[in-house]
């Protein structure tokens, strides 16, 4: 589920977005295309409390099921509504005048690769928007919206992120060996360990620059080898020590991901990425003449562009001056922690790991020694 | 001055051949004193050059009284051996045989066909197989001159093509430019070639026709005609080589395997 992008978005009057929750088919008869899936996700945005209720309606057989889950929604424990009760649920919210908030129904499209779109349907427009004026806050309402539908989708306690037994063999030696941890959803985890433990090599192979010699990695619950390496390697992103920008200017490089998809992104866009990493304006600048500390901010911002729910650092300081060092450690703890993303980063400084991490992982000759708990760890290894 | 003692013009050979053996062993000898050791190699090479080509001067006397199409499969064996041989040159490359026999094949083969069919090379076996020879040993050196190139160029930027796989680039995409710096450095010997046509060198083969009566203009349009040839056939055998040779740089799951010390990781 966490490919799901926002991919267009339909203003329809509130009787049809309610009709899509009662009768899926409704649904696919206005977006869902021929041969893929589409799960219906219903919300009431009111006071921030909310429920979901997904209605799978599958258009090559044309079956239609309807299920509710136990959820929690906006940290709420929502009660499991049992199949034939939806409807009147939803009847019953109609019914009351009291209701204002907007409704929106997010409707996700999944095709036979497993990839995934969001199609977001709403009643009206979030108060003191309206597309023409202010397009990019509705953007990112509905990519907060498309947040919580995975979020939903995933429920509690799945880790975005799962090892198996990820093993890497080479000439004979096992420098990733048996290797199986579990990430969950905006964790920060530090690597840590002697030089040559393997710890590199264990994140290539969380974004597959490498192959496992045997076990696998899980994101979101599917077998990575199942999703295309492209798609896995937007979806997970990687920040290396050396910034490798690639000639021409700083914006052409924050486009570079994007644009692989036939996507461009926008002037705002770009904008607003560098502005993140702290360098308004520095788009037309060539990346001739950029500090270190400035080129490694670029390819931060070049790896956000892409959108990626995880997100590799593999000692992203190591090569920077002792000043750009902080500021550029600084930098990228406030964007993991401002996005929510999901963050594994290499380091040997465990004064860095200390500072950026919540949990952290001690490997030793390709081996998982310790994981846990920063404090935990610091002490278990007399550290802290 | 050797013509004065030996009249059997075999004999003749042979003894001008043990002549220019002996300049090559003397430079070998020279190279020695500034602790250059290719003895062996040298002598290995001479002895094969010599017993190598022997035989081809023999197979071609009882080719040319055979019937023309003998001189297909020749031109197909000769291609497999250019294959193997540049193939060598970027050992490391997966399926690099593959890549440079169907470049030397569809590069050289199409370019003799036309030639032929043109009337530049004639397509009796004394006419075809040296001048096809001529052609396919260029794209051979050009094509070795691609991969060797290519596996070089690769292997020093490894760092900037993982990273645009890292940002979901297609691996054709993150060596096009290394693909296109290995094209232009193969071709340079063949317009080098013809860039200096006459000022720096007047080709083997127009000498030896010049030697055998030809009107000069004539062997030097046709050395000309043959030199054009070469540019075009190792042209069109690097384009089809360093094309194949761009994917299989990869793995299936877009992993870049050409990597400096083989299949191995970078240290972390």
């Amino acid at each position: 589920m966490s490919s799901t992008r926002v991919r267009r978005h339909i203003d329809a009057p509130r009787a049809r977005v309610y009709r899509a929750l009662v009768d899926p088919r409704a649904v696919a008869a206005w977006l869902v295309p021929p041969g893929m899936t589409s799960e219906v996700h219903a919300f009431e945005a009111r006071e921030g409390g909310a429920f979901r209720i997904s209605l799978t309606y599958d258009a090559s057989t044309g079956v239609s099921k309807t299920t509710a889950r136990s959820d929690t929604f906006h940290g709420r424990f929502v009660k499991l509504v049992p199949d034939e009760q939806i409807v009147e649920a939803v009847e019953l919210e109609t019914g009351d005048p009291a209701l204002q908030g907007e409704m929106t129904v997010a409707i996700s499209l999944t095709d036979a690769d497993g990839g995934t779109d969001l199609v977001a349907v709403h009643d009206r427009l979030p108060p003191g928007l309206s597309p023409a004026d202010n397009e990019l806050g509705w953007q990112q309402s509905l990519a907060k919206l498309a947040a919580l539908v995975e979020a939903g989708a995933r429920g509690r306690g799945q880790p975005i992120l799962r090892t198996e037994a990820l093993t890497r063999v080479v000439e004979g030696r096992a420098i990733v060996d048996g290797i199986s941890i579990d990430v969950a959803e905006g964790d920060v985890l530090a690597i840590v360990g002697p030089s040559g433990s393997g710890k590199s090599s264990f994140l290539r192979l969380l974004n597959r620059l490498d192959e496992p010699t045997s076990g696998t990695v899980l994101l979101d619950g599917r077998d990575y080898r199942t999703i295309p390496p492209r798609e896995l390697r937007r979806r997970v992103g990687m920040v290396l020590q050396t910034a490798y920008l690639f000639p021409g200017t700083v914006a052409e490089n924050v486009r570079f991901g994007p644009a692989r998809r036939g996507e461009a992104l926008r002037e705002a866009d770009v904008a607003s990425l560098l502005e993140q990493v702290g360098l308004p304006g520095l788009g037309s600048r060539s990346i001739e003449g950029l500090s270190g500390g400035e080129a490694q901010r670029v390819a931060l911002a070049r790896a956000l562009a892409n959108s990626p729910a995880v997100l590799l650092a593999d000692e992203p300081t190591s090569a920077l001056d002792e000043a750009s060092k902080r500021d550029v450690e600084a930098l990228l703890a406030d964007v993991v922690r401002a996005r929510r993303l999901t963050c594994l980063v290499v380091t040997h400084d465990q004064a860095q790991a200390a500072r950026m991490a919540r949990r952290v992982m001690v490997m030793e000759a390709g081996r998982l020694v310790r994981i846990g708990p920063l404090e935990e760890v610091l002490r278990a290894q007399g550290m802290g | 001055m050797l013509k004065a003692w030996v009249s059997d013009p075999l004999l003749l050979g042979l003894a001008q051949a043990g002549l220019a053996a002996a300049a090559a062993f003397a430079v070998v000898l020279l190279a020695r004193r500034r602790k250059i050791h290719v003895e062996a190699e040298t002598a290995i090479a001479v002895v094969r050059g010599l017993v190598q080509i022997c035989v081809v001067g023999s197979a071609l006397v009882l080719m040319m009284r055979g019937p023309r199409w003998l001189g297909v499969p020749v031109l197909a064996g000769m291609m497999i051996a250019a294959a193997h041989t540049s193939a060598r040159r970027a050992k490391r490359i997966p399926g690099a045989l593959r890549a440079s026999l169907l470049g030397i094949a569809l590069g050289a083969g199409p370019t003799i066909a036309v030639m032929a069919l043109a009337g530049a090379i004639g397509t009796e076996i004394t006419s075809l197989v040296p001048v096809g020879s001529m052609l396919i040993a260029n794209a051979m050196n050009a094509n070795a001159i691609a991969l060797d190139r290519f596996r070089a160029e690769v292997q020093a930027h490894v760092g900037p093509i993982e990273a645009a796989l890292a940002l979901g680039a297609a691996p054709e995409e993150t060596v096009e430019a290394y693909v296109q710096s290995s094209y232009a450095a193969s071709l340079i010997p063949a317009i080098d070639n013809l860039r200096s046509l006459g000022i720096v060198w007047i080709p083997g083969l127009m000498a030896g026709m010049v030697l055998s009566g030809s009107p000069p203009l004539y062997a030097a349009i046709y050395q000309f005609t043959v030199l054009a040839m070469i540019l075009a056939s190792s042209g069109l055998t690097c384009l089809i080589s360093t094309t194949v040779i761009r994917r299989r740089a990869f793995s299936d799951a877009e992993q870049l395997v050409l990597r400096p010390g083989g299949a191995a990781s970078p240290p972390t």
